[in-house]
């Protein structure tokens, strides 16, 4: 695993194609599997890691390291995904099915799903929550980020990210319980 | 029953799902041919994006320079025609629109915004008050809620119902 500081070095230092490559083999899969947790399919998914990429290989020269480049990428793939949802609940206000029916049958309809009918019951009440607590939801519970960097990844402060996932652990909890 | 199987008693339901396989997968190449696939993107749409807005926007400037036309011309005639009473009419509801169009700009955010909502202030302060001084580490925090039933369940079962 290569260090941040020494892939800015490298982009910093003209080498920047090399930098890039470094950055997409890094940080490509927990990108990947965040905006899967947060979409629903695949396709979706890999157009906006893409896009995330883009955007990053467009910013990287004003990138201020106050903030990791880590939680930077984050920042960026996580608002691709709230932006392609918030147009995606707008394009299905004229919709018979509800918006998160539609989320809901992209989980399993791209055959590439092989979870139990619990693991399944799970997915499915995340993908009930309001889009920003799935966001910060899949950060904590699959990927385990501490509450601070899904703080600055969100723009908030990490009691108000600890209150929403809290909310969300016991709501997605409670529903698990009274179905099973 | 599921339940018993799961062995609830002593570990949280979310716990133990989260120690089954990750149940989605994702061809092996696909990680390894994305790089170049993100290049050929890079590469291709870039210099056609540019011409695209430029055309785009000689076409908007046109319209809005005929909007105004059109509207300068009506309002020159509303104004030549009308009386001092139309004429306060019109002022009024001038007024009107524009001491209302923040309402209008603030319920289009409000329908967006719902999407937007982290927490409620009464959660937030909940948390803040009751839980964070005493569990200020984030595994201490997790263990938390797994471990008080009680958090929010008047919220939950509100959701729930609905």
């Amino acid at each position: 695993m290569i260090d941040d500081s020494q892939i800015l070095r490298l982009f910093k230092e003209g080498e920047q194609t090399q930098a890039f490559n470094l950055l997409v083999r890094q940080y490509s899969k927990r990108l990947y599997w965040h905006l899967r947790e947060m979409v629903g399919s695949h396709e979706d998914a890999d157009d906006l890691l893409q896009n995330t990429f883009i955007k990053t290989w467009k910013s990287l020269s004003n990138f201020r390291s106050e903030s990791g480049l880590y939680t930077w990428l984050y920042r960026i793939a996580t608002n691709e995904a709230l932006t392609f949802l918030k147009r995606e609940r707008i394009n299905n206000k004229f919709s018979f099915s509800s918006y998160e029916t539609k989320l809901v049958n992209k989980i399993t309809t791209g055959g590439d799903y092989s979870g139990d009918t619990i693991q399944l019951a799970l997915q499915k009440e995340i993908m009930k929550l309001p889009d920003k607590q799935r966001a910060i939801f899949s950060m904590r519970y699959f990927q385990e980020m501490e509450y601070k960097d899904i703080a600055e990844i969100t723009e908030s402060n990490p009691d108000a990210v600890k209150a929403s996932y809290s909310v969300a652990y016991k709501k997605i909890e409670a529903a698990l319980k009274k179905e099973f | 029953m599921l339940k018993d199987r799961l062995d609830i008693e002593k570990d949280s339901f979310l716990e133990k799902i989260k120690e089954k396989n990750f149940p989605f997968h994702v061809g092996e190449d696909y990680f390894l041919s994305l790089e170049d696939r993100i290049r050929e993107r890079l590469e291709v749409k870039e210099p056609e994006r540019k011409v695209i807005i430029f055309r785009s926007l000689k076409a908007y400037m046109g319209l809005a320079a005929s909007f105004l036309l059109i509207f300068g011309i009506g309002f020159g005639v509303l104004k030549l025609t009308t009386n001092i009473e139309g004429e306060k009419n019109l002022a009024d509801n001038i007024e009107l629109l524009e001491n209302h169009h923040d309402e209008y700009i603030d319920s289009i955010d409000n329908f967006f915004a719902v999407n937007d909502i982290m927490v409620s202030e009464e959660e937030l302060s909940f948390v803040e008050k009751e839980i964070v001084i005493e569990n200020e580490n984030d595994e201490d925090f997790d263990e938390y809620i797994r471990q008080v039933p009680t958090l929010f369940t008047h919220l939950i079962a509100e959701e729930l119902s609905n």
